[in-house]
């Protein structure tokens, strides 16, 4: 709290120049300690903060928000090897402080497409009679602090599954699969309270299943944002 | 306005009156005590570090890697198997604000899986009644419902979702929900068919400035 107190003269003291000191003297240590109990209530408005000092926006090189995005399928990927990252889904550095921010906001949409599964016959999407589970495909958001890193690892809580039950009869008679993905999520995974390299990707496997299944992605964005106040 | 003038002017002869000091500093101290606004301060003068954490802005989130159970039931909401719940936050705020929420997870139909020479793989395909089974989930603020998913039918046995709504809050305390609805649009037999809701995130951003 920074409140001015003054020392009043009165009518016949003497003006010494402690009195006349003492008010200035408050007033030279308190304005350097201005906090809310000196402004009026919603007496700041918008013309007074500063860009970017309650949410980081994007256009400025200093900015924290860090985006891709396509209009045009990326390549198919049959990551039945483990998870391969979505070509050019890379984003960041981030500053990351977890006692100075409210939080870093991470958010993914994306489209996919796959081809549609069947038993008889041969072709990409043909179920081998062998098989004791459909296949699925996965998506998670992943993270890096290049700091103290050296891999990028699953956010699990992001990890999203895709499949497809209609399996047709034949290859003439299959559906493809297709549809939406999207994920809000709010960074906390870091081990340490701070970063200034801090990087996300998207990465696709398929699970469970040996069978090589491609997926394409399309209209792909992933960006992420700090929110600061 | 903080604009503030001295009441009295002195001049070459007078005889100082301490009333007259002590009203031209109390007019400024009283601004400073209190009165500063948006015209004692400059523009873009107020940066990050002068702002009080989350006086703008503040986020719950809700996120589990922990599976839990839908069960199947005619028109019934569901927020918890019992044990976990689904998705689910509560929060005080001390001022009005707007709410924004989103969800996303992913869930799994349970079945048997029967890859035959026949055609369909999975069971309720190819069997009476259960073909038209569906999910559906919504977010609730206080009881109030904000936003639903559109329904997503057995058959895509694993999927995801992800939906957002937004809604003014007066201040005080507050829960948001994530109900979820394993139905069918005809309560015939076979049995209904669990689903197993798995890694799930709710966002809360509550917009206060």
């Amino acid at each position: 709290m920074s409140k001015v107190v003054l020392t009043q003269v009165n009518k016949g003291d003497p003006l010494v120049v402690d009195k006349i000191n003492a008010s200035i003297g408050e007033w030279n240590s308190r304005s350097n300690d201005i906090d809310e109990q000196n402004v009026r209530q919603e007496g700041v408005d918008r013309r007074n903060i500063a860009s970017e000092a309650v949410i980081d926006s994007p256009s400025t090189s200093a900015s924290q928000i860090d985006s891709v995005s396509t209009a045009s399928a990326m390549p198919a990927v049959s990551p039945t090897g483990g998870a391969a990252k979505i070509p050019d889904s890379d984003i960041g550095p981030f500053t990351y402080n977890s006692s100075d921010q409210v939080a870093l906001k991470v958010n993914l949409s994306l489209h996919y497409e796959a081809v549609g599964l069947f038993i008889a016959g041969s072709g990409s999407g043909n179920l081998s009679s062998s098989l004791t589970s459909i296949p699925k495909w996965k998506v998670a958001i992943y993270y890096k602090d290049s700091a103290s890193m050296a891999s990028f690892a699953q956010i699990d809580e992001t990890v999203r599954t895709i499949t497809f039950g209609l399996v047709a009869i034949d290859k003439a008679n299959r559906i493809p699969l297709s549809g939406s993905l999207s994920i809000a999520h709010n960074f906390t995974a870091l081990g340490s309270t701070s970063t200034s390299s801090l990087s996300f990707n998207v990465r696709v496997w398929q699970d469970t299943n040996s069978l090589v299944l491609p997926i394409t992605i399309n209209n792909f964005n992933f960006y992420a944002q700090r929110i600061l106040r | 306005m903080a604009f503030r003038y001295r009441q009295v002017f002195f001049e070459d002869g007078d005889i100082v009156s301490p009333k007259d000091w002590n009203r031209n500093i109390a007019e400024y101290t009283q601004e400073f005590n209190g009165y500063l606004d948006r015209d004692n301060l400059p523009s873009s003068g107020v940066t990050s570090a002068m702002i009080k954490d989350e006086a703008c802005n503040s986020v719950h989130s809700f996120s589990s890697t922990t599976d839990t159970t839908i069960t199947g039931d005619i028109g019934v909401w569901q927020s918890t198997d019992g044990t976990t719940k689904f998705s689910e936050v509560s929060f005080t705020l001390d001022s009005d604000a707007m709410l924004i929420l989103e969800w996303s997870g992913t869930w799994e139909w349970s079945h048997s899986f029967q890859l035959s020479s026949g055609g369909i793989a999975y069971r309720g395909i190819s069997t009476t009644g259960a073909s038209d089974d569906y999910v559906e989930y919504r977010i609730l603020v206080d009881g109030i419902e904000v936003c639903r998913l559109p329904k997503s039918t057995f058959p895509r046995v694993c999927d995801s979702a992800y939906m957002v709504g937004a809604i003014p809050v007066a201040g005080g305390n507050h829960t948001v929900t994530v109900q979820a609805k394993n139905s069918r649009e005809n309560d015939s037999s076979p049995s209904f068919i669990d689903v197993t809701l798995k890694e799930r995130e709710l966002f809360v951003w509550v917009r206060k400035r």
